[in-house]
C-alpha cells in the first residue's frame, strides 16, 4: 500500500466516521423527536470555529494573518470539549426559540434561514471568523502543526474510531432509556403521550441539545483533521448529506446509519476517481445527482431505508398477545407532519 | 443620505418588481399543492444558463426571456408530474416534500453544473440610462420593470376575474370540496406549474440582469429573498406575495444603503426568521386561527 492510498483510505474511513456520528445526531433531532433541522450544518460550523479559535490563540491567528472576534491557547483536549459545550449551549437557545414558537413544517424553513444567515454574516464580517477565508493553520492534537505522517493519520482515524463508539454508547443509552421511550411516545403518538404527562417542549429541546453537541464534535474534530474552516465548508447542501445517510441507512437503525454512512461516502470518494472529462467540476455534479436520486427513490419506494427501525420490547402481562406490539411510525406518512 | 436612498431608489423597485414576480409562481404552487417547493430556486438557475446560450447564439434578450419561460414551465410540469405528485399520492407529509423537493433542486444544480460548468457569464445589455429626479434607471431595467409588472398584474387578473382563477383560488382553498364541485383538481395544478414555471424563468433572467455577472449557484443569493417574501406575505397567497416581495426588496436596499451592501442578505434573511417565529402565517393575515 503506497502513502497516497493510504492517505486516500484513511480519509475515507475518518468520513465514514463523522458522517455516522453526525447522523446519529441528527436522527436524534429527525426522527427520534420530530425537528426538521435543515440548519444542521450551522451546529457542526459552531463546532469546527470554537475548535478554531479555542486552539489557534492569538500567535496562531497573527501567523496567518487572520482575525477572530476571540483566540485562546488551550492544549489538545481542551478545545474539543469546549466545543461541544459551546454546541450544547447554542443548540439550546436555538432549540429554545424554535421549537416553542414554530410549528413543525416551517421549523425546516426557520433553521435553514437561519443557518443562511449566519453563513452570510460570517462572510460579510471579516472580524468575526476571518470572512469567507475562514480560519486555517488549525494545530492538530499532539503534533501542532507539523506535517502529519501516515502512521500519525491512521492513529487519527482509530482515535475517532474510539469516540465513534462511545457516541454509539451513549446514543444507544439515550434511546433506550425512558427519555427515548417516551420522545417516541411522542413521535408515534403526540396528543397521547402528552396525555400521560409528557411534555412536548422539554423532550424534544433535550434531543435538540444532545444532536447539537454531537454535530459540534464532528465539526470539531473535522476541523483537526483539515485543518481549516471556512463559510464555504458549511454550505447549506451539506445538511443534506447527513439526510441521505439517515434516510439511506434506516430512521433510528444505529446500524443501519452507518450502512448509509458507508453508501455516502464511497459515492463520494468514488467520483474522485472519475476520469476528467472536459469538464472539472462532472464528478461533483454526478456525485449530487446520485445522492439526491438515491434519497428520493428511498423516500418513495423503501422510506424506512436498508436496515428499519427495530420494534421495541413492550412489557406486558401477558406474553401471547406480544403480536399487538406497536409497529413504529412509517417515516414518510407518520402522522406527525 | 437620502440622495444616497434616492439614487438606489431606481434598482431597488426594479428588483422588489423581479421579487414580486419570482414570488407569485412560488406562492401559487403551495397554494395549489400544498407544497413548499425548494426546486424553484435551482430552476431559475436553469433559466439563466438556457437565456445566456440563446443571447450568445444570437437571439434578442426579451425573446430569450419568452423562451427560457416556456422552457422552464415545461420542466415544472414535469417536476410537478414525475416527483411531486406521486409523492404527494403516497401521502408523503409537508416536510418530506421539502426534503424531496430539496434533494431534487440540488440535482437540477448539479444537473446545470455538470452542463455548463463552474463559469461566471453576463449578458450584454442594451445601454442607455433615464433620469427622474435624482431616480436613475437605465433602458433595461425600465423593461424588467414593464415585463415584471405585466406579468404579475396578468396572473393577479386571471385569478381574480377568470373562471379558471376561481377555480384555481378554490382548490387552493379546499381541493376536496372543489373536485366534488367539478373542479379538475389535477389539470389545475398542472397548469399552475407550468404557469409558475413561466414565472420562475422570466424572474431568473430578469434577476441575473439585475445582478450582472452570474455562474449556475447565483440563485442561491435570490431564493432565500424569495422564501422570505412569501412567508412574509402568507405563504400561498399571491396578493400577500407582491406586498412582501416589496416589503423584503425595500427593506434589503434600505439596508445595504444604510449599513453595507455586505449585510443585505443577513438582513432579508433575519426578517424571514423574525416573521416566522412571531408572525408564522405572515404580516397580512388578520386572524391567527
Amino acid at each position: 500500500m503506497n502513502g497516497q492510498t493510504s492517505d486516500f483510505i484513511a480519509t475515507g474511513v475518518l468520513y465514514a466516521l463523522l458522517f455516522v456520528i453526525g447522523s446519529w445526531g441528527l436522527n436524534l433531532q429527525f426522527d427520534t423527536a420530530g425537528i426538521i433541522n435543515f440548519g444542521y450544518i450551522m451546529f457542526e460550523a459552531v463546532g469546527a470555529y470554537t475548535v478554531a479559535i479555542f486552539s489557534l490563540g492569538k500567535t496562531g491567528l497573527s501567523q496567518g494573518q487572520q482575525q477572530a472576534f476571540v483566540a485562546f491557547s488551550l492544549p489538545f483536549p481542551l478545545p474539543i470539549i469546549v466545543a461541544v459545550v459551546v454546541g450544547a449551549a447554542f443548540s439550546a437557545v436555538i432549540g429554545a426559540i424554535v421549537l416553542r414558537r414554530v410549528r413543525q413544517d416551517q421549523q425546516a424553513i426557520v433553521l435553514l434561514g437561519m443557518t443562511l444567515a449566519a453563513l452570510y454574516f460570517v462572510e460579510a464580517d471579516p472580524g468575526f471568523l476571518n470572512g469567507s477565508l475562514g480560519l486555517s493553520l488549525i494545530p492538530e492534537p499532539f503534533i501542532g502543526s507539523n506535517s502529519a505522517s501516515p502512521g500519525y493519520e491512521w492513529a487519527f482515524v482509530g482515535g475517532v474510531a474510539v469516540l465513534t463508539v462511545v457516541c454509539w454508547l451513549l446514543v444507544r443509552a439515550t434511546t433506550e432509556s425512558p427519555f427515548g421511550r417516551a420522545l417516541r411516545a411522542l413521535r408515534d403518538n403526540e396528543s397521547g403521550a402528552e396525555a400521560l404527562g409528557y411534555g412536548a417542549f422539554s423532550l424534544q429541546l433535550r434531543a435538540f441539545v444532545l444532536g447539537g453537541a454531537l454535530a459540534a464534535l464532528v465539526g470539531g474534530i473535522f476541523a483537526y483533521f483539515i485543518t481549516t474552516w471556512a463559510p464555504a465548508s458549511w454550505g447549506y447542501a451539506e445538511t443534506f448529506y447527513f439526510f441521505t445517510v439517515v434516510i439511506v441507512g434506516g430512521t433510528s437503525n444505529l446500524g443501519g446509519i452507518v450502512i448509509g454512512a458507508m453508501v455516502v461516502v464511497g459515492l463520494q470518494q468514488g467520483f474522485e476517481y472519475l476520469p476528467d472529462i472536459g469538464n472539472s467540476e462532472l464528478g461533483v455534479a454526478l456525485q449530487t445527482i446520485c445522492a439526491s436520486a438515491l434519497m428520493v427513490a428511498f423516500l418513495a419506494l423503501r422510506p424506512r431505508g436498508i436496515l428499519p427501525e427495530r420494534r421495541h420490547r413492550v412489557y406486558e402481562p401477558d406474553v401471547r398477545s406480544t403480536s399487538s406490539q406497536p409497529v413504529p411510525a412509517d417515516p414518510i406518512r407518520s402522522s406527525a407532519g | 443620505m437620502i440622495h444616497v436612498l434616492a439614487v438606489s431608489l431606481g434598482s431597488a423597485v426594479v428588483v422588489a418588481a423581479v421579487l414580486a414576480l419570482s414570488t407569485v409562481g412560488f406562492t401559487l404552487r403551495y397554494a395549489v399543492s400544498g407544497v413548499f417547493d425548494l426546486t424553484y430556486g435551482a430552476l431559475m438557475g436553469v433559466a439563466m444558463v438556457i437565456a445566456f446560450i440563446l443571447t450568445e447564439a444570437g437571439v434578442s434578450l426579451w425573446v430569450a426571456v419568452v423562451v427560457v419561460g416556456l422552457a422552464v414551465a415545461v420542466i415544472s410540469v414535469m417536476v410537478e408530474g414525475l416527483v411531486v405528485r406521486p409523492m404527494s399520492a403516497r401521502g408523503a407529509t409537508s416536510w418530506v416534500m421539502m426534503i424531496v423537493t430539496f434533494a431534487v433542486g440540488l440535482a437540477i444544480e448539479a444537473a446545470v453544473l455538470g452542463f455548463w460548468g463552474p463559469s461566471f457569464n453576463s449578458f450584454t445589455l442594451v445601454g442607455g440610462t433615464h433620469r427622474l429626479g435624482s431616480v436613475e434607471i437605465t433602458t433595461d431595467q425600465l423593461w424588467t420593470l414593464l415585463i415584471a409588472a405585466l406579468c404579475t398584474l396578468s396572473v393577479g387578473a386571471v385569478l381574480r376575474f377568470t373562471q379558471w382563477g376561481r377555480a384555481t383560488r378554490a382548490t387552493a382553498t379546499n381541493p376536496r370540496l372543489a373536485e366534488n364541485c367539478g373542479v379538475r383538481v389535477r389539470t389545475i395544478r398542472t397548469v399552475t406549474w407550468f404557469a409558475s414555471g413561466a414565472l420562475c424563468g422570466m424572474g431568473g433572467v430578469l434577476v441575473a440582469l439585475q445582478v450582472g455577472s452570474f455562474t449556475y449557484s447565483s440563485w442561491e443569493l435570490f431564493f432565500p429573498l424569495i422564501i422570505a417574501a412569501a412567508v412574509v406575505g402568507g405563504v400561498g397567497r399571491p396578493g400577500g406575495a407582491v406586498a412582501g416581495a416589496f416589503l423584503i426588496g425595500l427593506v434589503t436596499a434600505l439596508a445595504s444603503a444604510v449599513i453595507s451592501s455586505a449585510y443585505e442578505d443577513v438582513i432579508a434573511l433575519g426578517v424571514l426568521v423574525a416573521v416566522l417565529l412571531v408572525r408564522p402565517r405572515g404580516l397580512f393575515v388578520r386572524t391567527a386561527t
